[in-house]
């Protein structure tokens, strides 16, 4: 289809959060909550129906030298508009109980700013995924950026000033070598479209500088190992319902990013470098995981366990290999829905039990919060690939990718070797935190949340068991789209 | 005839688990018995199933239902029935049943019933799926199923009372905790199953890009090609191992026998993958594979499963805590099945894994007789150490001769069923000229029906130090005695009809057969006396060692032996 519908879908959002930031006093809590939960689900629900006529793509501007600008839905980046829908859309009923809690320890209120810079936040997102040029991209990202850097600066806790500031810092530093390479890339060719994919010959000698630009760029807004400092701080300080946000969805796109720029584009320069991005991968799982370990705050501990999540979407990735690449798209989704579903618990601890996030206080809470238990066992079940949830499909397409290197001999065999101990971290490091979370002898009692934190967050569960059941609607597309 | 109703087998125990998981931890009688009669069914189908397979010869028959589809090729919920899926899902679901009505007594009062039942169902439900699956992806989610279902269920009482502890609180070694909390009992058998799945997973894709497909009946049919291709790419013995690390981690083999014995849970996907696939391996292999690649494996199977037999065995003789005792000896008879898998290329492969096969139906039944019985004694004793209980024999006469005959199949005795399966390892052990595993195979004998019967004495005829001895200790309720009193009574008959002479064993031949009905191969299997008359005194020595060294005992560590084998590590 090419009608201009697409494109209204892809607007609607950012007139919702004109509407909220203008008439937010005016209007309930619960009714934003849900024109938001709104806002998110129907470009989802509108990727979902234009995927089962195979795709969708529409010139909405041509811009001359810029090239076309496009709304674009096809087999790679369906999966990611389906996590950010699901996400946001779920979050947005969330965020009442949990900002009502923010609101009251800021002595604040700011409904209507809050439920239109988070609007705002999304919307962008599904922006920066559905684009097809380096200059809509960037646009998005940058729109992105100001909305989450906001709210962090807004609701954030802890020194917010400081890590919004150490976020949008950094942040930057990796949009900006992205955008360097992207202006040379488009001032050679003539075009900034990325997609459909032009050819890059004219860039000649510039081609490794444009790859390895656009590569640094996004590996730093995915947290890779090295380029990571930042993401801890944001992730753990930001008001919960943020951190469901950012912290699957807005670094992960840098992985989708990467699959559908660098690698589309330049992709004999890229496996010229597969050991390189393998090792990054590999050292980013690993310490992503084994700091898992050491930390006390339950939020960091999410947070650090996202930076290995970010190696496993770069193992998948690195493996060049059809599989692989779709397992790591696969990845975002379950990694999507799995933390989502652990920060919104992790946010049911803050608010029923005043501001609860020291994992040592914990223990034993199994016994007063069995719904939320059972939430995070999910997620964890989702991060680290068990039946019935979706991360078993990424998990295991991952590693038939991986597997896929043992033809390159025993360079290939070691990168097993490697893979084994760091994938073997995700359930050690997820079961353990489980138990020392939720099980052992009860320390004190815990309140349970209500149905405003739990049901979003089970709504966004439902997804991880449905995506499990159907797998062909995603890795069907995945891989004709691939191969 | 269409076998579509297999996909029942499984899915009936899911639909169990489902409607546990919605019902909670109300209506507790109605979920119960549901989850009871659902598995029922299922295992009649099963039985229903081992019919049709046996009336059609062992022709590998399939049903399949469209689920997603990798490069074009269909990946479907898929069936496949032929001698092994058949006899092991009967026997699995059959266990099953036997347990889940023992705990319908057992879970009464226990506030997580609900959870217990989710969990446990979904244990069957993966356990069947993964035994019937006919591809690889079906395989592997019923594999990880029973990971996350075992997890659970070990760490079921996760709030660690003292009293659902294992091991000794406060004993060190190598300043190495000595004891385990149910909860961190269960991180570890996340951890040291999940790690080694990622190997198995790697060897799935590594199979997968040799094969192209996922299907067990192209794959086996493909074997030769595929086998030649990762030889001459010099990835066969990678491929091995990989491929095969996920097994042995599950059945709890050196070195991933750690998890297994604070977990203690029933552990037969490993040996039914051994029994799937490695026929498949040495069937398809060519004589090049063989010698360089595929006889290196197997010996080192055999090896590590003669050593983990052995080890397992030695310290279940000094262990205190009647659970432990049991989980030693799991881990130490799967080792058995072990070594008779890698013996298969050093003698008759076929008998050599019908003795695997054989010796894990025989273990299954006297396994689970012994660890409800045990389940039963701790409570009647409200200790879980042996030398807690004593002069059970007083009140509990049925409960002791149920205990007594699955020690008896345990140590080997004639005419039980663990008695032909054991010498035929030997056996086979013996013939195939590997001495190490031969020596460590007897020895381990005579351990087994050393700690068999150490605990049996002890348990019925002991002094004891426990508060519980001496007063009334009387039989559990009919739903817990009467599932363990039929899973000894079916040892003692499995031993009386024991296959192997009315060539059952053609069953596994089917396995590496191809479509068509495997010609029925009638074993001729000739245990040469002296061997069997060797092993069988050796195991009638151990347990008349400990029948001698634990009876008439007035009281506890008095015997210069016990100094020894007894009672270390003393606990408050």
């Amino acid at each position: 289809m090419a009608d201009a519908l697409g494109l209204y879908v892809l607007l609607l959002p950012f007139a919702v959060a004109l509407v909220e930031g203008g008439l937010g006093r005016y209007l309930h809590p619960k009714f934003m909550a849900g024109l938001s939960a709104l806002a998110a689900a129907v470009p989802g629900i509108f990727a979902a129906l234009e995927m089962i006529s195979g795709g969708y793509q529409y010139v909405f501007l041509s811009a001359g030298g810029l090239g076309q600008f496009s709304v674009l839905i096809d087999g790679l980046n369906w999966p990611v508009v389906a996590a950010i829908s699901i996400v946001s859309s779920a979050v947005s009923m969330y965020s009442v109980p949990y900002m009502r809690t923010r609101f009251e320890d800021l002595g604040t209120d700011g409904w209507g700013t809050y439920f239109a810079l988070y609007v705002l936040f999304f919307s962008a997102m599904f922006g920066m995924v559905e684009s097809n040029n380096f200059i809509l991209f960037y646009v998005f990202l940058e729109l992105a950026l100001v909305p989450s850097f906001l709210l962090i600066l807004f609701y954030g806790y802890g020194n917010r000033g400081r890590i919004s500031m150490m976020y949008f810092i950094w942040t930057h530093v990796g949009a900006l070598t992205f955008l360097l390479g992207a202006l040379i890339y488009g001032s050679v060719l003539g075009t900034f479209n990325f997609y459909p994919v032009p050819s890059v010959a004219p860039l000649a000698a510039l081609a490794p500088l444009v790859a390895a630009l656009l590569l640094v760029g996004l590996l730093i807004k995915m947290a890779a190992f090295g380029v990571h400092v930042w993401l801890p701080y944001a992730h753990a300080e930001a008001p919960t319902p943020i951190s469901a946000l950012l912290s699957p969805n807005l670094i992960g796109i840098a992985g989708y990013a990467l699959v559908r720029m660098p690698l589309a584009l330049f992709r004999p320069l890229l496996l010229s470098a597969q050991w390189i991005l393998l090792a990054v991968a590999l050292l980013t799982v690993f310490y992503g995981g084994l700091l898992v370990f050491r930390q006390t705050d339950l939020k960091r501990l999410l947070a650090y366990s996202s930076i290995a999540q970010m190696g496993y979407i770069l193992l998948g990735i690195a493996s060049f290999s059809p599989l692989g690449i779709a397992g790591a798209m696969l990845q975002y989704f379950a990694h999507a829905i799995g933390k989502s579903v652990l920060f919104s618990s992790a946010g049911v601890m803050i608010t029923e039990n005043e501001g609860l996030r020291d994992v040592r206080k914990m223990g034993g809470v199994a016994k007063s919060m069995p719904y939320t238990a059972s939430l995070s066992l999910w997620g964890f079940m989702n991060i680290s690939g068990l039946p019935p949830s979706v991360g078993f499909f990424s998990k295991l397409f991952i590693l038939l990718g991986i597997a896929s290197l043992a033809a390159q001999g025993p360079a290939g065999l070691f990168v097993f070797v490697l893979v084994l101990i760091s994938l073997g971290l995700t359930p050690a490091y997820s079961f353990f935190a489980m138990k020392k979370v939720f099980f052992g002898p009860s320390q004190s009692r815990f309140t349970e949340g209500g149905l405003w934190m739990l049901l979003p967050s089970a709504a966004i569960g439902a997804f991880g068991l449905l995506a499990f059941l159907f797998p062909g609607f995603m890795v069907g597309p995945l891989l004709s789209f691939l191969r | 005839m269409t076998v579509s109703f297999l996909e029942l087998v499984w899915a009936l125990p899911m639909m169990g688990s489902a409607m546990s998981l919605l019902a909670g931890s109300r209506w507790r009688r109605a979920t119960s018995l549901l989850s009871i009669s659902l598995i029922g069914i299922s295992a009649l189908l099963a039985a229903f199933g081992l019919a049709v397979a046996w009336s059609s010869g062992f022709r590998v028959l399939h049903f399949s239902v469209g689920w997603f589809a990798v490069a074009g090729k269909a990946v479907g919920v898929g069936v496949m029935l032929d001698g092994l899926s058949a006899v092991l899902s009967t026997a699995v679901s059959l266990i099953s049943f036997l347990i889940s009505a023992y705990s319908y007594s057992y879970m009464a009062e226990d506030e997580g019933m609900g959870r217990y039942w989710f969990f446990f169902d979904y244990f069957v439900g993966s356990m069947l799926m993964l035994v019937l699956a006919s591809n690889l992806v079906l395989l592997l989610v019923g594999w990880e199923g029973t990971t996350l279902s075992s997890y659970a269920l070990i760490g079921h009482w996760y709030t660690d009372e003292e009293d659902r502890w294992v091991g000794d609180k406060g004993r060190r070694a190598f300043g190495v905790p000595m004891w385990s909390t149910p909860s961190s009992s269960a991180v570890r058998a996340m951890v040291f199953t999940s790690f080694a799945d990622i190997g198995f997973m790697i060897g799935v894709g590594m199979l997968y890009g040799a094969a192209g497909t996922f299907s067990l009946l192209a794959i086996s049919k493909e074997m030769p090609v595929i086998l030649d291709r990762l030889q001459a790419q010099g990835l066969l013995i990678p491929f091995l191992i990989l491929f095969s690390m996920g097994a042995f981690a599950k059945s709890a083999q050196f070195p991933f026998h750690e998890w297994l014995v604070t977990a203690m849970t029933m552990v037969n996907a490993g040996v039914y993958f051994m029994l799937r696939f490695m026929p498949m391996f040495l069937s398809g292999a060519s004589a090049d594979d063989l010698t360089s690649s595929i006889l290196p494996f197997f010996l080192y199977v055999a090896l590590i499963g003669a050593f983990t037999a052995f080890m397992m065995a030695s310290q279940a003789m000094v262990s205190n805590e009647l659970k432990l005792i049991l989980a030693y000896s799991t881990s130490s008879q799967l080792g058995y099945m072990f070594l008779a898998v890698g013996l298969a290329p050093f003698t008759q492969p076929s008998l050599a894994f019908f003795a695997a096969l054989s010796h894990l139906l025989s273990r299954a039944l006297f396994k689970a007789a012994l660890f409800l019985a045990a389940g039963a004694l701790i409570h009647a004793f409200s200790s879980r150490y042996i030398k807690d209980m004593g002069r059970a024999w007083a009140g509990m006469k049925a409960t002791a001769l149920a205990f007594a005959l699955a020690s008896l199949s345990l140590a080997g005795i004639p005419p039980l069923s663990g008695f032909w399966d054991k010498d035929l390892i030997l056996d086979l052990a013996y013939k195939a000229g590997i001495w190490g595993a031969y020596g460590l195979g007897l020895a381990g004998a005579f351990f087994t029906s050393f700690y068999a019967f150490r605990a049996f004495m002890l348990i019925f005829f002991g002094p004891g130090e426990g508060h519980r001895v001496g007063i009334s200790v009387h039989e559990p309720s009919a739903w817990m005695l009467l599932p363990y009193a039929a899973l000894s009574g079916l040892t003692l008959a499995y031993g009386i009809i024991w296959p192997g002479e009315h060539g059952a064993a053609s069953l596994l031949y089917s396995l590496v057969s191809k479509d068509s009905p495997a010609p029925l191969v009638v074993f001729q299997i000739s245990l040469s006396p002296s061997l069997v008359a060797l092993s069988l005194g050796i195991a009638v020595a151990g347990l008349a060692f400990a029948v001698f060294a634990y009876a008439g005992r007035r009281e506890l560590n008095t015997s210069s032996f016990g100094k020894y084998a007894s009672f270390r590590g003393r606990v408050p």
